[in-house]
């Protein structure tokens, strides 16, 4: 569940554990789940967004641009909400 | 070549690899000025092929496949290259399959690896970029890599052509040697077994066996383009006959993300031992540049300043070389002009061929200049970041920033642009997409704004000195296809190809300089595809244009000048120089009038008139229906035969300045100059292009359509734009 929060600007949530499209930059996340059915979900896993893997947001806005590996992905908000990550290095919390 | 080998069949190899792994780099290196483009029989999608000499002598044809990241295909593209191993190309037999990894990002590029080590087809492996790896700190043991995989890997930097050698040395190799025994990813047992049950179904009962990497695919790709090829070839009980198999499969997760896990689990195992780097993230330098260039308002800015500047650029620089150009072919019209005696010969090649083709070969400069840009941009990776920016304005229309790079395209062709489309998964946004591009401002359509711009538009600066009224006007002719295409694309998506745009994943590649061949090979191609268009479709519709405006040649309107030049003897020598030539120039008009074309161009008048047209400009425009450079050529072809072009420069600018209608009033004001520029602007006139459409949508339904509702747009937009002038009263 997303909770509306106008106090926060967006991409600046502290959570845990949530979906792609609200993590901040420049903030390391291991990828939790991505969906099965669709086909962009697909590709994603084929290009290695499998959970498990690390991943960081380099751009937050209605475009994301994550890295996994050496690689650089755009792609839209509103599909990086079907992605769960969780932070990567429990100590920052 | 040595010439005493015994000659031997050319094996046939395929290059294939991720985007963004070098590929179009290391195909120059191997093959150099060897390439040519031709195309995929069936589909048309553009094919790239060049020879390679061995080291032993043989000489191999070596197939540049599109970049993709899987052979699980989901857009045209990534299809050729499952087409190519499947050898659904009965031309292709491929021999051997060279892949181009990305050192940097071995991960990812290897799970292409694993799909391809199942083709049965032997693999060398081009390790590319080992220089940028090696600088981040990844050390690769290629040797170990090789032993782990069962096939050659050899590294190299194709920027700099270093390991070209080994690996020509590594693929004759492998076409003469045993055959390979490669590692390949444990799929699991279940799965393989219900692949086994599909190929001996297919062999039985399905009368037409299938290859293992097509079952594979149309098992696990569910409602894939296999699939739906299968169902063409052994009809709809195939879709229930794949779903029990996929059901027998017994697991719960969809058999894709069963199939990526596997793999990148192989690719893990192959890793360990023979690949040490770190599981950290690491920035990059790139990625400095990008919080500018990516930013949703300095880079939008800068998206912005860049594109005005290519076209103020290409407006402005090439003007001394057009000139050199133009220089030559008024200095070479003379000479002929001299040598020939007068007549049908004399007329055919100076005001037709050189009147006509030479009045678009200048134009050359400008093709060049277009193109060296534009593949400086997208060779430095540039163009993924105005695409990434752009999908917020193509999202609005119901597509993707996908659809940018066709688009794009199509300000250079719109054939290329048609055919980038394919990289585009969804056919409802691939169809949009190819229906708006033929909008966009392509690189035929400058010559006539240039000609007109030089012509009619005012030499001064405006908004300040900022920028010139001419390159203003320019970019005003650019913009308007573009900001058509907007409620285009938006009212097709509402009514003929409606539907949610799909999603939008593109990778940014890091920067890099631009590859001086890569970019000089694809100016040099298309300076060749412009001057071989000027050569053939160009030179034919301007001789044919030639013969109509220049018979039937008349005695009577020649005999009836020839008295009235003999009239004029007895006036003083100054007044009677220029009598004759003011007769002159009556002939040739009225031979003009009473031409095959003038009778038509009377007949058709009517049509053109509400856009402020004579019925030369509206011929000029009928002939130009299978490229719109004709009208360069056709207008300076009849203004030739008219007797109104500028004998002394053979510029064509005065020809059309000095073009007078029967009252003497000027043909081309400036709202008549306007709507022309307009209605070129917005046609549909090129026939490649109709052609490009009708195989990239299987359907000559919608090429009529693209070019029915062109015509409208620009027959409406010149009207529009000539009363708006007249009203303006400029």
């Amino acid at each position: 569940m997303m909770t509306f929060m106008p106090w926060r600007r967006r991409g600046e949530s502290s959570l845990h554990e949530g979906p792609l499209s609200e993590w901040s930059r420049g903030r390391d996340a291991i990828v939790v789940d991505v969906p099965w059915a669709d086909r962009l979900s697909c590709r994603l896993r084929e290009l290695g967004l499998l959970p498990g893997v690390r991943l960081r947001v380099l751009r937050t806005g209605s475009r994301l641009v994550i890295q996994i590996g050496e690689a650089r992905l755009a792609l839209r908000r509103v599909d990086a909400a079907a992605i769960r990550v969780a932070a990567a290095d429990p100590a920052t919390i | 070549m040595q010439l005493t080998r015994p000659s031997r069949e050319t094996s046939a190899v395929a290059l294939i690899g991720n985007p963004n792994t070098g590929k179009t780099t290391l195909f120059n290196a191997l093959t150099g000025l060897s390439q040519r483009v031709g195309n995929y029989p069936g589909v048309t999608v553009e094919r790239k092929t060049g020879s390679v000499e061995l080291p032993d002598g043989a000489q191999i044809e070596l197939l540049d496949l599109p970049g993709t990241y899987s052979l699980s295909a989901t857009s045209p593209d990534e299809m050729i290259a499952v087409d190519v191993l499947l050898d659904e190309e009965q031309e292709t037999r491929l021999d051997a399959v060279i892949a181009i990894v990305d050192a940097g990002n071995l991960r990812r590029n290897l799970y292409l690896v694993s799909q391809l080590l199942e083709a049965d087809l032997p693999v060398v492996i081009a390790l590319n970029m080992t220089d940028v790896a090696t600088a981040r700190g990844i050390r690769i043991d290629a040797i170990r890599l090789s032993s782990h995989l069962g096939v050659p890997v050899i590294p190299m930097v194709a920027q700099r052509r270093q390991g070209i050698d080994e690996l020509r040395v590594a693929l004759a190799d492998v076409l003469c040697g045993p055959p390979q025994q490669p590692s390949t990813a444990t799929l699991p047992d279940d799965l393989q077994r219900q692949v086994i049950r599909l190929l001996e179904w297919a062999k039985t009962d399905g009368g037409r066996p299938l290859a293992r990497l097509e079952a594979l695919r149309a098992l696990v790709d569910d409602d894939g383009v296999i699939q739906d090829r299968l169902v063409n070839h052994h009809g709809q009980q195939i879709t229930s006959k794949l779903a029990d198999l996929r059901n027998a499969v017994g697991v719960s997760a969809p058999l894709s993300a069963i199939e990526s896990e596997a793999r990148y689990a192989w690719v893990q195992q192959i890793l360990d031992g023979s690949v040490q780097q770190t599981d950290e993230l690491r920035s990059s330098r790139s990625d400095k540049v990008d919080r500018v260039l990516t930013h949703r308002l300095a880079g939008l800015l800068i998206f912005v300043s860049i594109s005005a500047m290519l076209f103020q650029g290409i407006y402005s620089w090439s003007a001394p070389l057009m000139d050199v150009i133009e220089g030559f072919f008024g200095a070479l019209g003379g000479a002929v002009a001299a040598m020939l005696p007068e007549g049908a010969l004399r007329s055919m090649i100076v005001d037709g061929i050189i009147a006509g083709v030479g009045g678009v070969l200048i134009f050359l400069p400008q093709i060049a200049l277009l193109f060296l840009l534009i593949s400086i941009l997208e060779d430095c990776g540039y163009m993924a970041r105005a695409a990434l920016l752009m999908d917020r304005l193509l999202g609005n229309l119901g597509l993707s920033g996908r659809s940018f790079i066709p688009l794009l395209s199509s300000f250079a062709c719109a054939v290329p642009g048609v055919m980038a489309a394919r990289t585009i998964s969804d056919q409802r946004d691939r169809f949009v997409t190819i229906l708006v591009a033929p909008l966009m401002s392509c690189s035929a359509r400058l010559p006539v704004y240039v000609l007109f711009i030089a012509a009619f538009i005012p030499d001064r600066t405006v908004l300040g000195g900022w920028i010139g009224l001419q390159g203003l006007t320019l970019l005003a002719m650019y913009s308007v296809g573009a900001v058509i295409a907007v409620p285009v694309a938006l009212l097709l998506r509402l009514t003929l190809l409606r539907g949610t745009s799909s999603p939008f994943l593109l990778e940014l590649p890091a920067y890099n300089w631009p590859t001086p061949r890569t970019v000089f090979l694809r100016v040099y191609g298309s300076c060749r595809a412009f001057i071989v268009r000027a050569g053939s479709v160009i030179l034919a519709a301007t001789i044919v244009m030639w013969a109509l405006a220049y018979y039937p040649r008349s005695e009577e309107i020649h005999q009836d000048f020839d008295d009235q030049r003999s009239a004029v003897t007895v006036l003083p020598a100054p007044d009677r120089k220029a009598a004759i030539q003011q007769l002159d120039r009556a002939e040739a008009a009225a031979h003009l009038e009473a031409s095959l074309l003038g009778q038509a161009g009377h007949f058709v008048q009517p049509v053109f008139e509400p856009m402020g047209w004579d019925w030369r400009i509206g011929m000029a425009t009928l002939a130009s229906f299978p490229a719109r450079e004709i009208i360069i050529s056709a207008l300076g072809t009849i203004y030739s035969l008219g007797g109104d072009h500028d004998e002394d420069s053979g510029d064509m600018r005065r020809g059309l300045k000095n073009a007078t209608h029967a009252d003497g009033t000027p043909v081309f004001t400036v709202p008549v100059a306007l709507s022309v520029m307009i209605f070129f602007a917005l046609c549909a006139q090129c026939m490649s292009t109709l052609a490009v459409i009708q195989r990239e949508t299987a359907s000559w339904g919608w090429a009529a359509f693209s070019f029915t509702y062109m015509t409208l747009l620009a027959y409406a937009g010149a009207f529009g734009v000539y009363r708006l002038g007249l009203w303006l009263g400029w």
